[in-house]
Order: C-alpha cells, then structure tokens, then sequence
C-alpha cells in the first residue's frame, strides 16, 4: 500500500468531482457548504456530503472519544483512518464513479493537521490514511484565529476541550488556548500547503462569505467546464 | 511513539516530539497471550493473574477489543455486517491504541504487569487470513510496543473448533469468516477460517518472537510451563522501590519494550 504522497498527482478523471473543503475552527466552513449545495444542485449537478468524522460506523466511537479527555492522539489518528476509509468504500468511490460532486467538510488534511499538532509521527500516519480517491480541488479557508475566535463563539459559546487544545496543555484560559491551538493547526496546514500543487486553493476566509463563496464556484465552474471532463463524463 | 520502524520515519518525522520516548523501557512488564478461538489461551491468561494476585503482585488483564471507545461502534458494525477488511483492521487497532495509551502504558510505566489476552500477532493473523497486506499490518501497529513475553498456545485447528462448537450454540458472523465467502455453511467456514488463521500463526511465530506451549496438554501442565516462562520475565523486572514513573534511562540492559522492527 503505498503512501498519499501530496506531491504526486496521479491522474484525476474520474465522472464525478471530489471536492474539498479544509480550514480550522470557525472559518466558516459550514457557511459556505450549506451556500454551495443547493447552488450545484440549482445548475444541474448532483452533490452529496461527506467529511472527517461523519461516517455512520464511528459516530458513536467519535462522541465517546470526545467525552474522555484522557484518550490519546494516536487513538484519534486510527478512528480518524477508520472514519475516512468507512465513507470512500461506503459511499465517495461509487458516487465519484456516478458523476457525482462530493463535497467533503474536511478531510484527510484536517486529519493530519489534528494529528501532527499532537506528535503523531508523519510517517505512520500517511501509511494509515487512505490514499485514494485524491480530491480533484481542495479550498483552503484561512483566517486569523482571533477573527475565527469571535465567530466559533458566536456560534457555539465556549470553544470544544480539544479544538482549543486544552488536552495538549497551551493555556488554562480556553480562550487563549484556542487562538494558540488554531495558530498550530495553521501551521500545520502551512506544511501541507507547502507540499501540495495546483489543486490546493487557498482562500481569504476573513472576507465577506458571499466573496469566499464566490470563489469557490469560480474555480468549481472552471473543473466543471473543462472539456476532458465533459468527455469522461460522456463516456 | 515506540517501535516505528525506521524506514517509515521523514525527516519531518524527527522534528515532531514523539507521544511515547523512542525505544521506551518501561520498569513493568507486558506478557501476551495469542493463539485461534479455541486454543485455550484466555483460560491460562486467567490461571496466571490468580496466580500473580496470590503472589501479591501488581496485575492487570486487558482484553482485545475492550476499549470503551471504540467497542459500542465494532459492536454495531459487526451486527449490521457492513465491515471491510481494512476498516475492520483499523478499528481493531483503534482499540489497542486507546487500551495502550490509557490503561496499558500507565500501569507499564509505574511498573506494573499487564497481562493481554491477545496482541498485535492476534491481528497481524486474522487480518492477513482476511486478505491484508502484511507489510501495511506491519505499519500499522508500528504504535504497539512487544511484549516482553509473547506465547502461542497452539492446538490443531480442527480441535479448536469442536471445543468451540462444544461450548456455544452458534457461531458468529465474523468469528465464522463468513464475510470471506469462504462457505454458505457456518460451521464449515469457521473451520477454514481458523485453519488459514492458525498457518498465519505458524508463520509468525519466529519473527514476533512468539514462545510456544502445546495447547493440548493438560491444563495444569501448560499453565506450569507459563508461569515457568513468566518466572523469568519477570526476574528481569525491577523492585517496585522507585517512585519515578517514568519510562527507564537507557542502561544497555536486557529491552523493555523492543520495536517490531528486526
């Protein structure tokens, strides 16, 4: 089995379109997936959702695993292989095979950033994750952590133990704690941008959401157009 | 993180601090046991922690598939048959990792003896006789430290099956292999499923370092031939006197924890 290696792109056609949605806490993420779905839906191509944690099979393992601050990363780094291979043999293979657009609410670079910031060697987690399906196009929101502060406060009062880090000790005020924990994540997502080629966009999530979202379907309708996908389709 | 074979380490690998000190010695000490459904393995498992207990020795069981984090989701997944190999694969060593990081590494640490019933050979078997690549188990529990004392329990696989069938009305879905397509009929699957399990242990038992006792021999027999191995491990385990938790300095002294790599 070999690694997902970020810097190799093998090739990508495939009928459907995996997309990609990644960025820390309270960049708006969830924003801009409820702005995009009915969007794509509106001009005719058929959208479904996946993300880090959402698989069905380890739901339960998840809330419980957030429940016991004592549990440990390299438990986190395995629930998160799990989680990710359950949704690409459940459901992304066949429906990028149908010609569907998948959109995922984070993915396998959530799942590195959460991990690495935990000292979960590199190494063994590349030969954990699944290495396919490689998404086609992958929207990086990023935004200062104090900004995201604000909004993953607004949104849901005091921040989550482990999104403000407070398992890994930054500060005993959860506040600062989130801005320094997110401040580490944006490091490591800093790493894997470095490694990545064109399908990684990086986005100004500090602007206005209807901008943000503006962007994204630009370069949506740029893969969509393109006429080697349109052949892949027609095949 | 202990045992992350070498080759699998980037250079970005160095420059993260591990979870777990690099070739960790840890003052207690782990013994495993490991064998196919049937072996008679988990009853000599028990014999020993009576036999520890009595000893006044600072024991603790763990069983595979324990973890309260992951159990309730294996559980599910497994009555609705909707498992994959490598996502099952996954899960099981979810569950060693957060057993190992929560309840087994602690106690190792403070210099207790942890007794698991089943270790990483346990998947390396079952997995590979479900078609995994060995090479990616391998990787895969990179994270688990060997076990000071590993034994194999072995009987031939069709005894094991009739004491299995023996004690229980029916067999289950994935004990029986049965989502390997290996035979409509129960029975006749889980003892071909047992019998691909036992080669694989076979196979493993120089590599992993697996000590042997003949699971046929009677009880009382095979659990004097255990504690005799367990007598020596623990020979090598120091007084319970220090009160640093901590994993050992390095002494050039007989490994602790070894690394999976060779």
């Amino acid at each position: 089995m070999s690694d997902a290696g970020l810097s190799t792109s093998p090739p990508r056609l495939q009928p459907g379109l995996f997309v990609v949605l990644e960025g820390g806490d309270g960049t708006g993420r969830s924003t801009q997936m409820r702005l995009l779905l009915p969007w794509l839906e509106e001009n005719g191509w058929a959208a479904t959702r996946v993300g880090l944690g959402r698989s069905t099979l380890l739901r339960r393992a998840f809330r419980s695993y957030r429940r016991t601050p004592e549990a440990g990363p390299q438990t986190l780094a395995l629930l998160y292989a799990a989680d990710l291979r359950a949704q690409v043999e459940g459901s992304v293979r066949s429906d990028l095979a149908s010609g569907f657009v998948v959109i995922a609410d984070r993915w396998i670079g959530a799942a590195r950033a959460r991990c690495q910031v935990r000292g979960v060697d590199p190494g063994w987690l590349e030969a954990i994750l699944p290495e396919a399906p490689l998404p086609d196009i992958t929207f990086y929101l990023d935004a200062d952590p104090r900004q995201r502060l604000a909004r993953e406060i607004g949104k849901r009062g005091m921040p989550d133990f482990r999104e403000s880090g407070r398992d890994l000790g930054l500060d005993a005020d959860p506040l600062r704690a989130f801005v320094r924990y997110q401040a580490l994540l944006d490091r490591q997502y800093a790493r894997i941008a470095a490694g990545a080629d064109a399908h990684w966009i990086r986005l100004d999530a500090g602007a206005p959401p209807e901008q943000v979202q503006h962007e994204i379907r630009q370069g949506l309708l740029h893969l969509l157009r393109a006429p080697d996908r349109e052949a892949a389709r027609d095949e | 993180m202990p045992g992350l074979v070498a080759k699998t380490q980037s250079p970005a690998a160095a420059a993260t601090a591990p979870v777990y000190p690099a070739s960790a010695r840890y003052r207690g000490r782990l013994i495993a046991v490991e064998g196919i459904d049937g072996s008679g393995k988990s009853t000599q498992l028990r014999l020993l922690l009576r036999w520890l207990q009595a000893a006044g020795l600072p024991v603790h069981l763990t069983a595979w598939n324990s973890s309260p984090v992951v159990h309730e989701a294996t559980r599910r997944a497994k009555r609705e048959r909707s498992l994959q190999p490598l996502t099952f694969s996954l899960m099981h060593a979810a569950d060693l990792a957060d057993r190992l990081e929560r309840e087994i590494l602690p106690r190792l640490r403070a210099g207790h003896i942890v007794l698991a019933d089943r270790w990483a050979a346990t998947a390396f078997a079952r997995d590979a006789a479900r078609g995994c690549d060995p090479e990616w188990l391998r990787r895969l529990y990179a994270f688990a430290p060997r076990p000071h004392l590993a034994v194999y329990f072995r009987v031939p696989p069709d005894v094991a099956v009739a004491r299995i069938q023996g004690g229980r009305a029916e067999l289950r879905y994935y004990e029986a292999g049965m989502d390997l397509g290996l035979s409509p009929e129960p029975a006749e699957s889980f003892r071909i499923f047992q019998r691909r399990v036992a080669e694989h242990y076979e196979s493993l038992a120089a590599p992993e370092r697996l000590r042997t006792i003949d699971g046929l021999g009677p009880v009382a027999v095979q659990q004097e031939a255990f504690r005799h191995l367990v007598r020596r491990t623990l020979r090598r385990r120091e007084p319970l006197t220090a009160t640093d938790a901590g994993p050992e300095a390095s002494t050039g002294a007989e490994p602790a924890t070894g690394e999976w790599d060779e």
